[in-house]
């Protein structure tokens, strides 16, 4: 549904963005993952239409952005980006749910009854005339939430949607955005910190490394350096451990294993995989729909296994295992 | 102290009995000030707003300058004023010194700066969210404009009372550009003047305490509605 290539855009300040291409399918939740100052924000402002960036395509649902402002204004509505820390205007809860559609030229018999109904699916009834000065934090939140699904867009994405709301209000807000998706279809795209929320509520995850888009998630991301040894083309976590990557310019590097991408077992496996790491179960952590576990191999290195591979193996913390995994499954940038 | 005592006691007779010369005095000051205030409230919040969100070489030159005239006295807005539209003046075939239409461009031109100033700060005070939030809700620009205005609404209300404020009470541009003509440019303002001049304190103290309460009423409902 969007289709974008060679995406980049900068700051005065020198941060830039530089995204050869990305492709997003309608029916989709993104986890857009990475850290602090990665781009994030930026990117989900700029797929939003409210940052101009440049690029070489940038097609929605297969044509290209149209040049009027009008015109513009049209696919931008069918967008709703739902900030981290989301600014509520100085009114009513109602009036707040009701500025986007007003602003459409929607009728007030309709605004009432769509009002009404999101109200009702947050459980937010009884917010509808309070002032927004007197909610608390996660109900700002959830009201943020409420005025954007209310628009029902075809692109909704989110900012941080759970950062700092308590715990109930997370697993109340994952929810409800799933609910949302279930049944709108459409694209989210959904910017978090929280490995644990991208497992539980992601189709797809997109992770960004200091603006450039890197394959897998952050959780095995390695700073070392690229040397040859032997003919070989290996990368040096520390001194004394090594992966072995596809051939690359030697010097400093960094180095992403996606979870998935790495077997666990109890032995070590005769296979054509060029790595096998031994070491102990650090930590094992239930994420929606599998285990992921930390082993400690000289670096903590994560593996994302099926609940069923995780009960068949019987894992324990403090078990030694094997982690192997082929020097194509590892991106070196 | 007994004429001041005589004064108070007389001044609260006319307001009581609601003196004809009274009421035309207020009325003049309403309708003058009413009408400066209301051009001055579109020109001074449209300024304040364009140089408040735009970026354009210049900015700063205008805000200084704006700064400054929130501080023009009033008997030079008056001077000015009367040059231009004196026989002699530039502007002195349209036959205006000396009548309402004078006075209002006088105080339109003292309430501008102030209204727009204090809208220009109120704007580039507000929270960046605020025009990201209406834009990605989908606004147009003027849609957007509108909602930052109206985010922004109780400081430009409170810039447009301190408008009035400015105008309501200022002696310079009414005399030098009304003339005081008794019936037809005596505002509030020349009246104390001229009636404390001729002694008689009655009117003028009647006066001040209507100036007063206008001034407390409004800023009361401005309070009242934040």
């Amino acid at each position: 549904m969007i289709n974008i290539r060679d995406l980049k855009f900068s700051y005065p300040g020198g941060f830039a963005l530089d995204i050869p291409e990305i492709s997003l399918s309608e029916g989709k939740i993104y986890l857009l993952t990475g850290p602090n100052g990665s781009g994030k924000t930026t990117l989900l402002e700029i797929l939003a239409l409210l940052l101009p960036a440049a690029y070489r395509e940038f097609l929605y649902r297969g044509g290209p952005l149209p040049d009027s402002e009008r015109d513009l204004l049209a696919i931008r509505r069918k967008m709703t980006l739902m900030e981290q820390n989301p600014y509520l205007f100085r009114t009513t809860v109602g009036e707040n749910l009701a500025y986007g559609l007003s602003i459409r030229r929607i009728g007030k018999q309709e605004i009432g009854e769509r009002v009404d109904f999101i109200l009702k699916l947050l459980g937010l009834q009884d917010f509808r005339g309070r002032k927004v000065g007197e909610l608390s934090g996660g109900e700002k939140q959830k009201v943020a939430l409420a005025r954007a699904l209310l628009l029902r867009p075809e692109v909704l994405l989110l900012d941080e949607p759970t950062a700092n709301v308590d715990r109930a209000s997370v697993e109340f807000i994952e929810e409800k955005i799933k609910e949302y998706h279930r049944e709108r279809k459409g694209i989210v795209i959904w910017a978090t910190h929280n490995r644990e929320q991208a497992y539980r509520v992601g189709d797809e995850m997109l992770c960004l490394l200091e603006g450039k888009l890197v394959p897998g998630t952050i959780d095995n991301l390695y700073f070392g350096e690229v040397r040859q040894d032997g003919g070989e083309t290996y990368f040096f976590f520390k001194p004394e451990l090594k992966a072995s990557v596809p051939a690359r310019k030697p010097g400093p590097a960094r180095l992403i294993i996606q979870p998935e991408e790495i077997i666990v077992s109890l032995s070590p496996l005769a296979s054509s995989a060029r790595n096998s790491f031994s070491g102990r179960v650090v930590r094992i952590e239930e994420l929606g729909r599998g285990v992921s576990i930390s082993v400690d191999i000289g670096v903590p290195m994560q593996a994302f296994i099926t609940r069923a591979s995780y009960t068949e193996l019987g894992l324990k913390l403090g078990g030694r295992v094997y982690l192997t995994f082929k020097a194509t499954a590892v991106s070196v940038v | 102290m007994d004429y001041i005592i005589n004064g108070i006691t007389g001044a609260f007779q006319l307001i009581i009995h609601a003196n004809p010369e009274l009421l035309r005095i207020v009325g003049v000051s309403l309708r003058v000030s009413g009408t400066a205030l209301f051009f001055a409230a579109i020109v001074g919040v449209a300024i304040g707003f364009r140089v408040g969100t735009g970026t354009f070489r210049g900015k700063k030159a205008i805000v200084i300058l704006l700064n400054t005239l929130m501080a023009l006295p009033t008997v030079v807005v008056g001077l000015v004023g009367y040059s231009f539209l004196s026989r002699r003046g530039l502007l002195g075939d349209w036959g205006l010194l000396y009548t309402p239409y004078a006075m209002m461009i006088g105080q339109f031109v003292l309430a501008t700066p102030i209204i727009a100033s204090l809208t220009l700060a109120a704007v580039q005070a507000m929270d960046r969210r605020v025009s990201l939030t209406a834009r990605t809700l989908g606004a147009s620009e003027p849609q957007r404009n509108w909602k930052i205005l109206a985010e922004a609404r109780f400081a430009v209300m409170a810039a447009v009372i301190t408008g009035f404020g400015r105008i309501f009470a200022e002696i310079g541009v009414s005399s030098m550009l009304g003339g005081n003509i008794q019936g037809y440019t005596r505002n509030i303002t020349t009246a104390i003047a001229y009636e404390t001049g001729k002694g008689e304190f009655a009117l003028g103290i009647a006066l001040g305490i209507i100036l007063l309460v206008i001034a407390l009423g409004i800023n009361a409902l401005f309070q009242i509605r934040q």
